[in-house]
């Protein structure tokens, strides 16, 4: 195993060296050299060693087998390393000279949570700008399933490995070969980018906006180019197409290929889909009408728009900042809500899932049922197909450990001097959801650059912990993890 | 009318009695301090509910075999909803201008062993203190509990009517016969009562302050009669007895029963009983070492005492507060709330999710985890040493998704009216965990929000939530439960 894991984290480094491919082509076109040569140092610092440890590790690989343990160390590796190499060009470029707060900013970007230690990025040089934006894309529909999808020969099975990274309680498989499916999503993923970018620069956006605010919005991470964030643009044009795909993101996208395939009908029954839309409408309803009364957004129209645009930026976890937000407190609570539930799984955004907490409420519904008929006997189905028990108890699982890890962090986050236990709380929930700026009763907080390293630390730990679906990242801390029993091999 | 509605009457007719006697000595009290007009309420409320209860019982006694789970939690809401509107008409009817909704909010917070209030309790005549008391300490037990004393088939059907209204999962009761384990519950809670008062008794407290303390810290209600709850200043004696009897009565009362019949090995490998003693000391010295290393006392046996007589009055959901929590720190506020989620033991005076259930959740992780690394694997989860049925498993996990659902509800509930996020937050978790005293009202008493009637509602219906553990009260919303064969 230890083989199979040091070449493919060799592979992985070249890989992300490949990546800053584009940050460099910008920091040239714009003619920002000191960007330019950080980029190049941080290639090579990726290449050199990348390359070395690929042909080192080459021979005897065919005779290790993956097993379901290594998918999760491999996995936890990989987000890890990328988001520490990630890190490289923030030190060397020298804008960000602490290493834990560039190790911070490349793990919000690659975790697609948008959380920034940066107060003023409209100094930043385009290529840094457009590297907190592309590395969110790369993270949004997953390293593993784009590097699966882009190098099949590495042995490695991808759907054992993917199911460790892709979000939600299911695995997505479009079809037989795994590779494929990764192709397949990747390429509507393209597809909807290219679309948005053309979308946002018929708009108001110049190219370069355009690009670093697609490459955000799909990956539902929520960097911007400015410090106003969308507010920048003041434009119901740019909130409308950025809302409408920030929609799109949270869904899940093998209904895509439904559609694609004429199966619209059967993409429209998804119970997943509706519950979501469901959700959507009515917290957006909710909110307008608290808007309207409060007197916060007098006119319903108005406050309908606004109520829209800001729930479908919580509940897909993009987190753009706009203008306002000293909305009253059942539209900042119910906000939180709908951030931890999250969009739908196969999607690029965080939280929960709505699939799960469809699952969830079945359950429920199903055991107040059974406290009244004692002799009931019925399934729980989802999709019109009965869900297995090990799905169950994994969601059983996922919600205890989901709790487990807010209450620790949370802990940690104020032993370690953060700030009140209220605002400690609600930042943990925005770094597991993968939203990024911490809602309080206030407002929105971006004060990130005011947390010590290990507050820092915490919060990295938590958005990779919540991007990874938690029981990836948290297994590695069990004892079985570690206790090589044959027995069960 | 059919057999159910009659046993369902019937009970709802004997506790109707048993509330009727049980307010005898608040009218005593009332007629003894001069009180007059409180007495006369509740002294016609008294006669006239014991009278209807004798009449109606009369008339509606059945013998019934064998009840339904349904008819059960029927018969469990409808009494708990009697007894608390009941009970809030003395309020109403002294005459000290009190809303209704206040009255009805204090009852519920009585009954349900919140101790919280909307009366101002420093106004409270006597008579109407002692009543609260008695609330508390007859919801800490139970109502319908207290009802099968009265009910002549009661050893048939009173196991399945009483697990509708005992905190924490049935399955536990299942090493003592019911007969048993009430006899033992009633006779235990009685001890407790009195050795608390004759403690407080010993230690200097006056006689009136000693009957309301025995009678509300017994069911973990808190003391809100003494100082609004803040005890820092009382004598360590006082601080120390309180705190106690809040630990006691916070355990399982099977533990009890072993350690008289002297089953030291069964205590041993009680799950619950070991993982509680281990969670208050670790929790304790958690909470103690931040403390120290923010304040930097002195490490005397006070100290640690009085960290310690903290943390019990949280995990036991009594909720009072034994030391100045005035800009207590982050950590410290974390831990508090994290320990009143959690709660106390099944089958005890306390609220909260239970400790057995986090066990068991704890355990459901743990084999999840191994089964995730090992898929074929086989590996049951254990409790009290023995395998879980995977239907308690299920169970258990569903309480507590269906406790946070709650609790993220009806703090959304509370913003309508405008309450600010972290009041609507830390309130919700105070009445649903039952501690009644919000960690807003720990650090900083003077800023408690002002409610309206709406919140007030919603307040009293998680109150209820947490006392009788959700399914009573929320199957009554639920479409399924008034599908029966007749329909």
């Amino acid at each position: 195993m230890l083989k199979r894991l040091i070449h493919f984290l060799g592979s992985f480094l070249t890989f992300i060296g490949a990546s800053m491919l584009l940050p460099l082509f910008i920091a040239l076109v714009y003619g920002e050299e000191p960007a330019a040569w950080a980029f190049l140092i941080s290639m090579v610092i990726c290449f050199i060693p990348g390359m070395i440890i690929r042909f080192s590790f080459k021979n005897g690989l065919a005779d290790e087998k993956v097993r379901k343990r290594d998918s999760f160390i491999i996995v936890t590796v990989a987000w890890l390393s990328a988001s520490l190499m990630g890190s490289l060009p923030y030190l060397i470029s020298g804008y960000i000279d602490n290493f834990f707060q560039a190790f911070f900013e490349s793990c919000s970007g690659f975790t697609t949570t948008g959380a920034s230690v940066f107060t003023n990025i409209e100094h930043l040089p385009h290529a840094i700008l457009i590297w907190r934006c592309f590395s969110q894309w790369l993270g949004g529909m997953g390293m593993i399933v784009l590097f699966t999808a882009l190098l099949p020969g590495l042995g490695i099975k991808g759907l054992s490995i993917s199911s460790a990274e892709t979000p939600g309680p299911t695995e997505t498989r479009l079809t037989a070969r795994y590779r494929e499916t990764a192709r397949n999503l990747y390429l509507a993923y393209v597809l909807l980018t290219m679309i948005l970018f053309v979308l946002l620069f018929a708009g108001d956006m110049n190219a370069f906006d355009a690009l670093a605010h697609a490459f955000a919005t799909m990956a539902t991470g929520g960097f911007s180019t400015h410090n106003e964030g969308l507010a920048f643009f003041d434009s119901n044009y740019i909130y409308f197409v950025v809302g409408l795909f920030a929609f799109i993101a949270g869904t899940n996208f093998a209904l895509f290929f439904d559609i694609l395939a004429g199966r619209i009908k059967k993409a429209l029954e998804d119970e997943e889909l509706r519950l979501y839309l469901i959700l959507i409408a009515v917290s957006s309803l909710l909110i307008a009408i608290s808007l309207c009364i409060s007197g916060t957004r007098p006119a319903l129209d108005d406050a309908l728009f606004k109520a829209l645009f800001q729930v479908i930026n919580t509940i897909s976890t993009t987190g753009f900042l706009t203008s306002d937000f000293a909305w009253p407190p059942f539209c900042v609570l119910l906000l939180t809500f709908l951030m931890m539930i999250g969009g739908c799984s196969s999607s690029t955004a965080g939280g929960i899932k709505v699939s799960r907490i469809l699952v969830a409420f079945k359950i429920i519904k199903l055991e107040l049922k059974s406290r009244t008929h004692e002799f009931l006997v019925d399934d729980i189905k989802y999709n019109g197909v009965k869900v297995k028990s090990s799905v169950l108890y994994h969601i059983y699982t996922y919600s205890s450990l989901f709790f487990m890890t807010i209450v620790v962090a949370t802990l940690l986050l104020s032993l370690f001097g953060g700030g009140s236990a209220q605002t400690n709380f609600l930042t943990i929930i925005s770094c597991i959801s993968s939203l990024g700026p911490g809602l309080d009763n206030l407002g929105l907080l971006c004060d990130y650059h005011l947390s010590s390293n290990i507050c820092l630390l915490i919060c990295n730990f938590t958005m990779i912990a919540g991007r990874l679906e938690i029981t990836t990242m948290l297994v590695l801390f069990s004892r079985h993890f570690w206790s090589f029993d044959k027995t069960f091999e | 009318m059919s057999e159910n509605r009659k046993f369902i009457f019937n009970m709802q007719a004997i506790a109707l009695l048993v509330y009727g006697i049980s307010m005898i000595p608040s009218f005593l009290m009332s007629f003894h301090y001069g009180e007059i007009r409180i007495f006369c309420s509740l002294f016609i409320i008294s006669i006239g509910s014991i009278l209807f209860g004798i009449i109606a019982h009369h008339l509606l006694s059945n013998e019934l075999s064998n009840v339904t789970l349904r008819i059960c939690y029927v018969t469990t809401i409808t009494v708990w909803l009697i007894v608390i509107f009941l009970s809030s008409l003395p309020y109403y009817a002294s005459g000290e201008g009190y809303s209704f909704i206040d009255c009805l909010y204090t009852a519920t917070a009585s009954w349900t062993t919140c101790g919280t209030t909307a009366i101002p309790i420093d106004s409270l005549p006597i008579g109407l203190l002692i009543w609260r008391s008695t609330c508390n300490w007859m919801g800490g037990i139970g109502i319908v509990l207290l009802t099968l004393t009265f009910l002549p088939s009661w050893q048939f059907i009173g196991q399945r009517l009483a697990s509708t209204e005992i905190r924490g999962p049935r399955f536990l009761m299942s090493n003592m016969t019911f007969r048993k384990a009430y006899r033992r519950i009633i006779i235990l809670y009685l001890t407790f009562t009195l050795l608390q008062y004759t403690a407080l008794r010993l230690c200097g407290m006056t006689n009136l302050a000693a009957i309301l303390t025995a009678l509300s810290n017994t069911s973990t209600s808190g003391i809100l009669h003494l100082n609004n709850g803040v005890i820092a200043a009382y004598p360590t004696s006082i601080k120390a007895v309180i705190s106690l009897f809040a630990f006691l009565s916070s355990i399982n009362i099977s533990v009890f029963v072993l350690l008289i019949l002297g089953k030291f090995r069964s205590l041993k490998r009680n799950t619950e009983f070991t993982f509680y003693i281990s969670y208050v000391v670790i929790i304790t010295v958690l909470f103690t070492s931040i403390m120290y290393f923010e304040e930097h006392p002195s490490l005397t046996l006070g100290f640690i005492g009085t960290q310690l007589m903290q943390i019990v009055s949280f995990t036991s959901t009594a909720g009072f507060i034994v030391m100045d929590c005035t800009g207590l720190s982050a950590p410290c506020i974390t831990i508090i709330i994290v320990i009143m989620f959690i709660g106390s033991c099944a089958i005890s005076t306390g609220g909260g999710i239970k400790i057995s259930r986090i066990c068991m959740a704890l355990s459901c992780v743990k084999t999840s985890m191994f089964r995730t690394l090992h898929p074929h694997a086989i590996r049951d989860i254990r409790y009290n040493g023995e395998p879980t049925a995977s239907e308690d498993i299920a169970r258990i996990n569903v309480y507590i998704l269906l406790f946070m659902v709650l609790f993220f509800a009806g703090s959304l509930a509370l913003t309508i009216e405008g309450t600010p996020v972290i009041d609507a937050l830390a309130y919700s978790q105070a009445m649903l965990t039952n501690t009644g005293t919000p960690i807003t009202g720990v650090t900083d008493p003077s800023l408690l929000p002002t409610f309206g009637a709406f919140s007030k509602l919603v307040l009293s219906f998680l109150m209820l939530c947490g006392r009788l553990e959700i399914y009573p009260v929320l199957l009554i919303f639920s479409r399924g439960f008034f599908i029966t064969k007749e329909n």
